[in-house]
């Protein structure tokens, strides 16, 4: 296989990443923007954080995944935002592992109110250690061709 | 350039932007929280009303009537689930008291002391007893023994058995019964 075939590859496999984590986190930040109060008790039902940091914690996440969620989809600043996905699910998952740890039967919080929550298993430890994944790639590689940053790169090698 | 400082230099950058996003994100956080009417205050001033249960342990108490209680003569040691106050007035002889509530459970301090005595006198058995009058109701009463010796239970506590009817059952059935105040015991 040609190198410029590999490259292709390369590039479809890393917009498909970006697509997918792009997705997850704007899909993840809606309930929680919209709903600040829930997503705090959420937060606090963890009883990982300091009641000082919970508010703060609860009001500043969203907003950091939806920035991180639409630049991963503009692929502007993708390398960037790929690793601010990639900090945000690495405190996830030791989130969810000390939830665990502790038993404590609540609903994860990510995606919907606690109400309608997936509840707490392992399974969200591998999803959430796949998104990481999928996170480093993005944060490893030059960004895809498909994304703002390959195309004014593209612009300024031209100019 | 070297390629490594050109590797060190991008780094530098992606780290750069990624503080940026951290902290444009949190600016736009903060003030779209404070414009908002239903918006938080930065630091929770209350603690929050968690309710977040752990696993159901499979350890259970044993549910088990006056009549069974000291079978083979094992030796026993009565757990009284009531107030200090209501034990102190009146209570089974040799009872420890570890007051149960219902909203808390009973203290680990009060767990620990049950788990001392059974231990100090070599007990078989522990038996929980103990009714809690039924806020709002004509002389209802609310059954903590049961509640209480699965915590004993949980705790790692062997041959736990609880008894309904509280005091008044054990009486029936001709356990010696102390009054007045007068501590423990």
């Amino acid at each position: 296989m040609s190198g410029r075939a590999i490259q292709w590859i390369w590039d479809i496999v890393l917009a498909g990443a970006r697509a997918v984590l792009a997705i997850v986190f704007i899909w993840a930040c809606v309930h929680k923007i919209l709903d600040p109060g829930s997503f705090a008790l959420q937060v606090a039902t963890y009883q990982i954080l300091p009641l000082s940091l919970v508010n703060l914690q609860a009001i500043v996440l969203p907003w950091v995944e939806l920035a991180a969620g639409i630049l991963l989809i503009l692929g502007l600043w993708t390398r960037a935002a790929a690793l601010v996905t990639c900090g945000m699910n690495a405190m996830f998952i030791v989130a969810i592992a000390m939830a665990l740890a502790a038993e404590l039967q609540l609903q994860c919080g990510c995606f919907s109110s606690a109400e309608a929550g997936h509840e707490m298993s392992s399974a969200l430890l591998v999803r959430d250690a796949a998104l990481l994944l999928a996170g480093a790639l993005l944060a490893w590689r030059r960004p895809d061709r498909f994304t703002l940053d390959s195309w004014l790169e593209r612009r300024k090698a031209h100019a | 350039m070297g390629e490594e400082e050109e590797k060190l230099r991008v780094a530098l950058r992606i780290a750069l932007q990624a503080l940026i996003i951290l902290l444009v994100a949190a600016g736009v956080a903060i003030a779209s929280n404070a414009a908002r009417s239903d918006g938080i205050p930065l630091v929770a001033d209350v603690e929050y009303d968690i309710f977040a249960p752990c696993a159901d342990s499979d350890a259970e108490s044993q549910a088990a009537t006056a009549k069974d209680l000291g079978a083979g003569g094992a030796a026993i040691l009565y757990v009284d689930a009531r107030p200090a106050e209501a034990f102190g007035a009146e209570r089974a002889k040799g009872a420890v008291n570890a007051p149960y509530s219902v909203l808390f459970g009973a203290a680990p301090e009060a767990i620990q002391a049950v788990k001392a005595e059974a231990v100090a006198r070599n007990v078989k058995e522990i038996v929980v007893y103990g009714d809690l009058a039924e806020p709002g109701s004509d002389g209802g009463t609310v059954d903590v023994a049961n509640p209480l010796a699965e915590q004993l239970v949980e705790s790692g506590l062997p041959g736990v058995k609880h008894i309904a009817g509280g005091l008044p059952a054990l009486k029936k059935s001709g356990v010696d019964v102390v009054q007045g105040t007068g501590g423990a015991r």
